[in-house]
């Protein structure tokens, strides 16, 4: 080294000096990062590069949840909640003075409810919707749960609801629709690429806190779980061929994804729930403490920002854990050990997603019928 | 007796529950068996992918120079392939040829001022392809100054630029200066009329984690401190890096379609990362390990751009030589590092020359020079 070099070192090391210093100093003892839980951030998703983009369809859902529990008799106190109930991200803009009406109930669709992990062996506490179901029915709703196998993978689940739609006699106007809970979501969506004949006959596909990503949680499970499913004994479920936590990996999903392009035939529409910490059930909080490392904007189970569908439309962001998002755990026996959120509207949420599929295929068909006969 | 059976079941699955998270601690696993992903706003466009191409152009780039170069890397070892990059054609397109009316115009990253010797990136890819006849400049941008800021120099920079009426604008960001850029492109719209294209490489697009966990710090300590040859500029530098301003920033500011948008991504294991870099390595590293030592994998594509690569190169590795004046590696990586930098950069330079060519209305007649 000549005595330019060393003068170059040696210059270069005088002022790296401080920088190294300050590096160190803050640095040296350091914790990862822990975002605070705020709504004053807009919505972000994660999705593969080259999937569709997503439609923002908040103020017109929010429109509809509001109109529907403004006019129910049932949630007359609750009515003034209505902004507690969907969260407003900084993105959505502020609220609609002049909201459009409530679309009339529209029954022409067939409606299937596809439930999540482990759903049927807990069926003795509820399955998702169970009573917000029963009331849509009465109203003249065609809807109705399929229950699929809790511990199975979304591949076998998906070949039970192609026979269930095969065998199902259907007018041929006649549309269905499928809402999927949690993994219920996946589930429809390997179902939808798996068995394209049968996925023409859907018309719409509504995640409600769906699994599209995974759960970064899926991974940490899936050994443990595959080691202990032969032990867990759960009288009302089978064990299926136990890929259901499988099936939720982060790199099984994004890969399926992005291997996957879904079917054009079907209208797509995400609902997101994640609440702050203190909403959280308490069965919930071992996990929602673990999301938080990565996001606090989760709902105990999954991260708001691994459940939208690429190319759906965004319908909300529920305020409310993963399970009370469905379930109405406070009128079981649960609610006496645990902390629970404010009781959910579950059936107004679940009538204004079905209102805004309806009202958005009616268009859909309206333009179709316009391109096609356009005098 | 069905209650008494479900309370036992919850009991069980609860013991599960803790048992298996008992301790809440979670170690995530360097795993590229994944697709290329990213973190987008409601409503970003979609990306389009061109890794293949670029790897082909990057590849073939390397072999023609590695007996010259004595370049003893492995092309697959330096762009990761993640699992939905399709294969390699087995009959590969010719190298493009460098277009020389392409005037390129780089804007380095935060605190790229206090340290001139090592903080513009590409000096030595430069050097090279100024020889064969592009113009290329460097903005004077503060490097601990906000977006805003270094926006409006953008802004007199190409404001005064001396074009020939055949050329077009490529401007490069790197790290913050990819920020720096988009907040030109939205600030000045009749400039961002003269830009046709813009290429980040390890862009601070989302903003950084690392960024959120010490803007505070360094505003309370560290602002108005000497360090190295720059002036504090106007502190902004750490909160415009932030994610809660920079994607926020994003969601509400759609970026100009006439634009072309090229996005070069890093990351790379943790052994790779240079020594100063290991610690905020690993700050990101319980939230993905996927990550370069200052950005996550998913926090680095503009939306709308077009995917080039992912490089396998830490933060700093990918452009600018801080190991050359800093760090554990050898004198032998630190002189490979160099090398395939240079070449990196002629790459994709070559490529978005490529890129512009086969787009109506901007492809040059006058193709210049050799390979």
């Amino acid at each position: 080294m000549n005595i330019v070099e060393l003068w170059k070192v040696m210059l270069l090391a005088r002022l790296l000096l401080p920088f190294i210093v300050i590096v160190l100093m803050i640095f040296g003892c350091a914790t990862p990062y822990k975002y605070p839980y705020t709504t004053d951030f807009p919505g972000s998703y994660l999705h593969p590069i080259a999937t569709p983009p997503v439609v923002d369809g908040r103020e017109r859902f929010r429109e509809i949840f509001c109109g529907l529990l403004a006019e129910n008799p049932k949630y007359r106190n609750e009515a003034g909640n209505c902004e507690d109930f969907l969260l407003r991200l900084s993105d959505e803009g502020q609220l609609n003075k002049n909201p459009g009406p409530v679309p009339a109930p529209d029954t022409r669709y067939r409606i299937l409810v596809v439930p999540g992990l482990f759903n049927e062996c807990f069926s003795s506490i509820a399955l998702p919707f169970e009573a917000s179901i029963e009331t849509l029915r009465n109203r003249g709703f065609r809807i109705e749960l399929l229950i699929v196998s809790g511990r199975s993978s979304s591949d076998k689940n998906a070949a039970y609801i192609a026979k269930v739609i095969e065998n199902m006699t259907l007018d041929s106007d006649e549309d269905l629709v499928l809402v999927g809970y949690s993994k219920g979501a996946v589930d429809i969506l390997n179902f939808l690429v798996n068995y394209p004949a049968q996925a023409r006959k859907v018309a719409a596909v509504v995640s409600v806190a769906g699994a599209i990503n995974g759960s970064p949680l899926a991974k940490k499970f899936a050994n443990t779980y595959t080691h202990l499913a032969k032990y867990i004994q759960l009288s009302q479920c089978e064990p299926g061929d136990s890929g259901a936590i499988d099936s939720l990996k982060y790199s099984t999903r994004l890969s399926w994804l992005a291997a996957n392009p879904l079917p054009n035939s079907a209208e797509y529409f995400s609902l997101v729930s994640f609440t702050r910490r203190e909403n959280i059930n308490l069965l919930l909080k071992v996990w929602y403490d673990m999301l938080a490392v990565f996001s606090p904007r989760n709902d105990g189970q999954l991260l708001s920002a691994d459940q939208i569908i690429p190319g759906a439309t965004l319908l909300g962001y529920a305020n409310v854990d993963h399970w009370s998002l469905v379930l109405p755990l406070e009128d079981s026996w649960l609610s006496d050990t645990v902390e629970m959120p404010k009781r959910f509207p579950r059936e107004i949420l679940l009538q204004s997603m079905l209102l805004y599929v309806a009202e958005t295929l009616d268009r859909k068909q309206k333009k179709n019928e316009t391109a096609f006969n356009p005098n | 007796m069905k209650l008494l059976s479900t309370r036992i079941k919850v009991i069980f699955i609860c013991t599960f529950i803790l048992s298996v998270f008992g301790c809440g601690s979670s170690t995530e696993v360097f795993n590229v068996d994944l697709p290329a992903h990213t973190l987008s706003y409601i409503g970003a466009p979609s990306m389009n992918d061109a890794r293949t191409r670029f790897r082909e152009i990057f590849c073939e780039l390397l072999e023609s120079k590695r007996e010259s170069q004595s370049l003893n890397i492995d092309c697959e070892d330096y762009l990761w392939r993640l699992n939905d990059e399709p294969l390699t054609a087995e009959v590969r397109t010719p190298l493009p040829v460098h277009d020389t009316h392409l005037r390129i115009l780089i804007v380095s990253g935060a605190f790229s001022d206090c340290f001139p010797e090592i903080g513009k990136p590409y000096k030595s890819g430069t050097e090279h392809l100024m020889r064969l006849g592009y113009r290329i400049d460097y903005v004077s941008i503060s490097g601990r100054s906000g977006s805003d800021m270094n926006a409006s120099v953008i802004a007199k920079t190409v404001a005064n630029l001396d074009m020939e009426t055949s050329e077009r604008l490529l401007l490069i960001g790197y790290s913050k200066g990819t920020t720096d850029i988009l907040h030109f492109l939205l600030n000045y719209p009749d400039l961002s009329h003269k830009v046709t294209a813009v290429l980040s490489v390890a862009g601070a697009v989302n903003g950084s984690i690392i960024a959120d966990r010490y803007a505070e710090i360094y505003h309370k300590w560290f602002e108005n401190l000497s360090l190295g040859d720059c002036g504090p500029g106007d502190r902004g530098v750490l909160e415009s890096l932030t994610r809660k301003e920079q994607f926020r920033w994003l969601a509400m500011h759609p970026l100009p379609q006439h634009v072309q948008y090229y996005s070069v991504a890093t990351f790379t294991r943790k052994e790779n990362i240079q020594v100063v870099l290991r610690i905020t390595y690993e700050l990101l590293e319980p939230i993905n390990p996927l990550n370069d030592g200052q950005l996550l994998i998913y926090d680095q594509l503009i939306p709308g751009s077009t995917l080039m690569a992912y490089v396998n190169a830490d933060h700093w590795t990918v452009a600018v030589p801080v190991d050359e004046a800093f760090s554990d590696r050898d004198p032998d990586t630190v002189t490979r590092n160099k090398k395939v930098r240079t070449l990196l950069f002629e790459a994709m330079i070559l490529f978005v020359v490529e890129q512009l060519q086969q787009i109506p209305g901007l492809g040059n007649a006058a193709p210049s020079q050799t390979k």
